[in-house]
């Protein structure tokens, strides 16, 4: 979390019986004005049909986030109580990760009010500062807080951060640990089935066959897993894949940690550490025209001690190399014999060898014969 | 995409008549069959369960959901126009900076200005006005990116409009009273309104028969979401110019916008050797500028073309560089142009990884996507006679313009196929391929290691063969100078490009005086260790190859396509392609795409 993104202060204001908008407590003492408020309390207590909505106010150096809130009742002076309870950030702060926060205090505090008229009364009313004081301090250090409120209730507050939803993930795709899992027991039961059969060679169809888990549900998993950064996504090894070397190859180059790195994972098993300068010229090897059997064929990886179904899974994993997919497309349609018409639904385009071997059961070599073969087809290398 | 257009645009003012909404464009009729499209809205599973679990409402959250949304497709919903009203016209003190309000998922941006005016003879009603864009919270879902920042940049973008039009605005009500004529219009129709029975008339209809100045924000509101491109003179007179890159560029390249930070990272990166591209036919462009243009920017768009460099531009045109640079940079912004590397025989291009499926239109009854269908029509409509697809697909390997241009064609052919190529790259199908070199020696400890732990003998054949990592440790200065004696017969078999240059072979005492000056070239990117080993090649025994492996050593840090050297040395392709070749051993080259022209691209 960046420091700017921190709570710079949180402030309680209310609608008083006699003087209107007023802040009633605010951490710290001298965090909002009165000529700031007073230009900013209809946004802050506003009319009544904005209730219950959070409210971002952007001006004057602060960026103020709120959650208005009226609670009806005959006991309070003018038939309701109205109060908000804002957070104020800096005015460049992203703020949209506090939004949930700030509304599930406030309706913490709504709680209290019904139950034990918390806000009402004078007397709990003076630990509002307090509670402000340790919101402020927890949520700033640690990202969460939980502080106790009476016998039965505690206050749970954590911030999370907007999560864009990970990419699906295919039949064909192969996951790979990046981070360490953690200990296992820390995940749900399926994703503890699933775990032991990650190990960078495995495409997800195979997955849910060899753990008996429906492939749904595996995929689900995976989705979690690659939410929390401890898999990526990798295309499956072939030898007939082919790859190409990105604009980050240079960093390789250049960064000494991820050439020992480097050296460490694409090693062979049981043999000393291969020269950087081999792998590298591997790796400068892979263009749009070259396979991996191409490569090996040529270079022989083995009798320079690197494994190159490492070599290849690196490579994708730092973003060093990409992947090049070859996609069908079909351009006429004459003359298709009858048993292939089922597979030219796959060949728009929008499909690639991996995928379609991967849903028709078929083997990369015999799609390649007979798209290689056919007049109507063209392939996309991309 | 269209989640970056706003979703209305409302002139709202504040004085003696209290704070008003006098105009809003789209009128909020449109808001009774724009429930149904809240289905559509983005859901994120994650989000939602977070936002949602601690009031026990779990089970209530899709009609949360309807409360947590302000937004039908085309409107706001939910507010009374009065409590709007409040809101939008700002205070006294929140005018002359930028406004930004967000309820629920909607976001209220504008720029309010204050009136003094003390020579209006006309007696002034309006203490200040904010013209309010109204915009999605969340929008960069959309995005490729996903981050926050986004958010905050179309956010200041569209504060910069209203900016603008306010200031505009301001501006003509000091010249003419336009604000106050056009407000009192409004007022006009709103007072006529009033007594009819609600929902009887839209008072917004007549109010655009009836004022310019609604006339004018519809079309702000029109053309921002048309093509994020605003230009038009408030009340004839002032000109408002605006562009949201995040959307313009969207338009043009294929489904993927980038960030302003990705163009701006472009153009800094702007040299003199690239090339500009337009993107629209250059007559269309010239039309399309304002009036009073700069004349040094029609001449430029009068002289561009896909071969010619930035530098030749600039004597074509007889402007300085950094004028054509800021002009270049300037249609790149605008989504005009692009920045390519200028067509030649030698340019290698390769599809694009983000080149959409395409298929032809009348082959296939496959749904295409919006932006194919425009690809493919394009380029239909372009060139008649060939297949898309099958263009495409010749360009599935890396292929040079030469190779693609045979020879035996005839030159009409010829020229289509640049043609071809012109129109893959305005629709970025295709990226250049460049060589990038590095330096790569042998690691020095792991071969002294090695030898003492005598595993020469256990070494592989293939790798003795490479010859790579045989050690020679044993070389001292006197064996350069043994082998430099060798120099020139060897020069003269395997190295033309001494001869080239013309100069004379050296003696072995110019050599020594000369690696001296080499030296320390050398050895300003070079480590010692690296500089001997270099030395120890057969290649270096060849002192104007050495000269200029030394000249071009800064570059082989895989950062400077071959391009590039070749135009910061002025050396011809085969200069630079002959050092690769001589000093194979220790040089590795690698091809990808330029990351600097090609932001597009992630």
């Amino acid at each position: 979390m960046a420091t700017s993104d921190k709570i710079k202060g949180i402030f309680y204001c209310e609608f008083h019986p006699t003087q209107g908008p007023i802040i009633a407590y605010q951490i710290p003492e001298d965090l909002i004005n009165k000529g700031t408020f007073d230009a900013l309390h209809i946004y802050i207590i506003p009319k009544k049909e904005l209730h219950d909505s959070d409210i971002t106010v952007n001006a004057l150096g602060h960026k103020i986030l709120g959650y208005p809130v009226r609670i009806p009742g005959r006991k309070y002076a003018r038939n309701a109580l109205m109060f908000n309870l804002c957070f104020v950030f800096d005015q460049q702060a992203c703020t949209t990760d506090y939004e949930p926060v700030v509304k599930k205090l406030a309706s913490y505090l709504t709680q209290l009010e019904l139950e034990s008229g918390y806000l009402s009364n004078e007397q709990s009313r003076q630990q509002i500062p307090k509670l402000m004081q340790d919101v402020l301090k927890t949520l700033n250090k640690y990202g969460m807080c939980h502080v106790p409120m009476s016998k039965s209730t505690t206050i749970h507050l954590k911030v999370s951060s907007q999560i864009a939803m990970p990419p699906a993930v295919a039949d064909h795709d192969v996951p790979i640990l990046v981070k360490d899992s953690g200990s296992i027991s820390e995940w749900d039961l399926t994703t503890k089935q699933i775990l032991p059969y990650l190990d960078g060679f495995n495409h997800v169809a195979f997955i849910a066959a060899e753990a008996d888990v429906e492939i749904n549900l595996v995929k689900a998993c995976l989705q979690n897993l690659q939410h929390y950064g401890v898999i990526k996504l990798i295309s499956i090894f072939q030898y007939s894949n082919v790859h190409a070397t990105t604009p980050k190859i240079y960093q390789l180059a250049e960064d000494k940690d991820l050439q020992d790195e480097c050296v460490k994972y694409v090693r062979r098993q049981g043999h000393s550490l291969p020269d950087f300068k081999d792998i590298f010229h591997l790796y400068c090897e892979m263009n749009p025209g070259t396979t991996v059997r191409d490569i090996c064929c040529q270079f022989n990886p083995r009798g320079l001690r690197i494994d190159e179904r490492k070599l290849i899974q690196f490579g994708l994993i730092k973003g060093l190399i990409r992947r090049i997919h070859r996609y069908p497309v079909k351009i006429q349609n004459q003359n298709v014999p009858c048993r292939l018409q089922p597979l030219y639904a796959y060949f728009n385009g929008l499909h690639s060898f991996n995928e379609i071997c991967g849903r028709t059961g078929m083997s990369h070599n015999e799609l390649d014969e007979i798209v290689e073969d056919d007049p109507n087809l063209v392939i996309y290398f991309k | 995409m269209t989640d970056l257009n706003p979703i209305a645009i409302i002139l709202a003012t504040s004085g003696s008549k209290g704070n008003r909404i006098l105009f809003r464009y789209p009128p909020e009729t449109v808001k009774k069959n724009a429930v149904a499209s809240k289905s559509n809205a983005f859901t994120n599973p994650y989000a939602v369960t977070i936002a949602e679990d601690f009031s026990a409402k779990v089970e209530e959250s899709e009609s949360n959901k309807e409360n947590e949304t302000l937004l039908g497709s085309h409107n706001i919903v939910g507010f009374n126009i009065q409590t709007l009203g409040t809101l939008l016209a700002a205070e006294t003190i929140l005018c002359g900076q930028r406004f930004d309000v967000k309820i629920k998922d909607v976001r209220f941006v504008g720029y309010p200005l204050h009136l003094h005016n003390p020579n209006s003879k006309m007696v002034q009603t309006i203490q200040s006005f904010n013209v309010v864009i109204v915009l999605r919270a969340q929008m960069m879902h959309t995005l490729v990116w996903r981050k926050a920042s986004v958010d905050t940049t179309v956010v200041n973008y569209y504060q910069d409009l209203a900016k603008q039009i306010t200031v505009a605005i301001r501006h003509e009500e000091c010249r003419c009273n336009y604000l106050t004529l056009q407000t009192k219009a409004m007022q006009q129709v709103h007072d006529e309104m009033t007594p009819l029975p609600e929902g009887f008339e839209c008072p917004y209809e007549m109010i655009l028969e009836r004022s310019q100045l609604a006339r004018e924000l519809k079309c702000i509101y029109d053309s921002l979401c048309r093509n994020g491109i605003v230009h038009l003179y408030i009340n004839h007179w002032v000109m408002v110019n605006f562009c949201l890159p995040h959307r313009v560029h969207l338009n043009s390249f294929n489904n993927k916008a980038p960030t302003p930070e990705a163009i701006h990272k472009c153009l800094h990166s702007l040299r003199p050797y690239h090339g500009v591209l337009l993107l629209v036919d250059s007559d269309t462009l010239l039309k399309s500028l304002p009036i009073d243009n700069s004349p040094a920017l029609s001449r430029l768009i009068h002289y561009i073309n896909p071969t010619k460099n930035l530098k030749t531009l600039s004597l074509d045109t007889d402007l300085s560089l950094s004028q054509v640079f800021r002009l270049v940079s300037h249609l790149v912004y605008w989504a005009k142009a692009m920045v390519i590397f200028p067509l030649c025989e030698n340019n290698m291009y390769v599809l694009s990884p983000h080149t959409n499926p395409i298929t032809s239109v009348g082959t296939l009854k496959f749904i295409l996507i919006d932006s194919n269908v425009y690809l493919v029509k394009s380029f239909e409509r372009n060139f008649p006679n060939e297949s898309l697809p099958v263009v495409l697909a010749k360009y599935s390997l890396p292929i040079r313009m030469s190779e693609y241009r045979d020879a035996i064609d005839t030159s009409q052919k010829q020229s289509q196929k640049c043609k071809l190529v012109v129109w893959m790259l305005q629709h970025q199908v295709l990226i250049q391929l460049h060589t990038y070199i590095f330096l790569s020696l042998p690691t020095q400890k792991s071969k002294k290691k090695k030898l003492s732990d005598s595993l020469l003998s256990s070494m592989p054949l293939s790798q003795c063969l490479l010859g790579r990592s045989v050690p020679d440790v044993t070389i001292d200065e006197n064996c350069v100078l043994e082998r430099t004696q060798s120099s020139s017969d060897i020069a003269s078999v395997n190295s033309d490009e001494s001869v080239n240059l013309g100069i004379p072979h050296s003696t072995s005492m110019d050599v020594l005086n000369l690696s001296e000056g080499l030296r320390d070239t050398m050895l300003k990117y070079l480590t010692p260790e690296e500089y001997e080993t270099v030395l120890r090649l057969p290649a270096s025994r060849n002192i104007e190859d050495l000269k200029l492996f030394a000249s071009l050593c800064c570059y082989f840090d895989g950062r400077h396509h071959l391009e590039e050297i070749m135009y910061y040395e002025n050396l011809r392709r085969s200069q630079v392609i002959a050092i690769l070749d001589n000093f194979h051993d220790i040089l590795e080259t690698c091809t990808h795409e330029d990351p600097a022209t090609s932001f597009h691209i992630r």
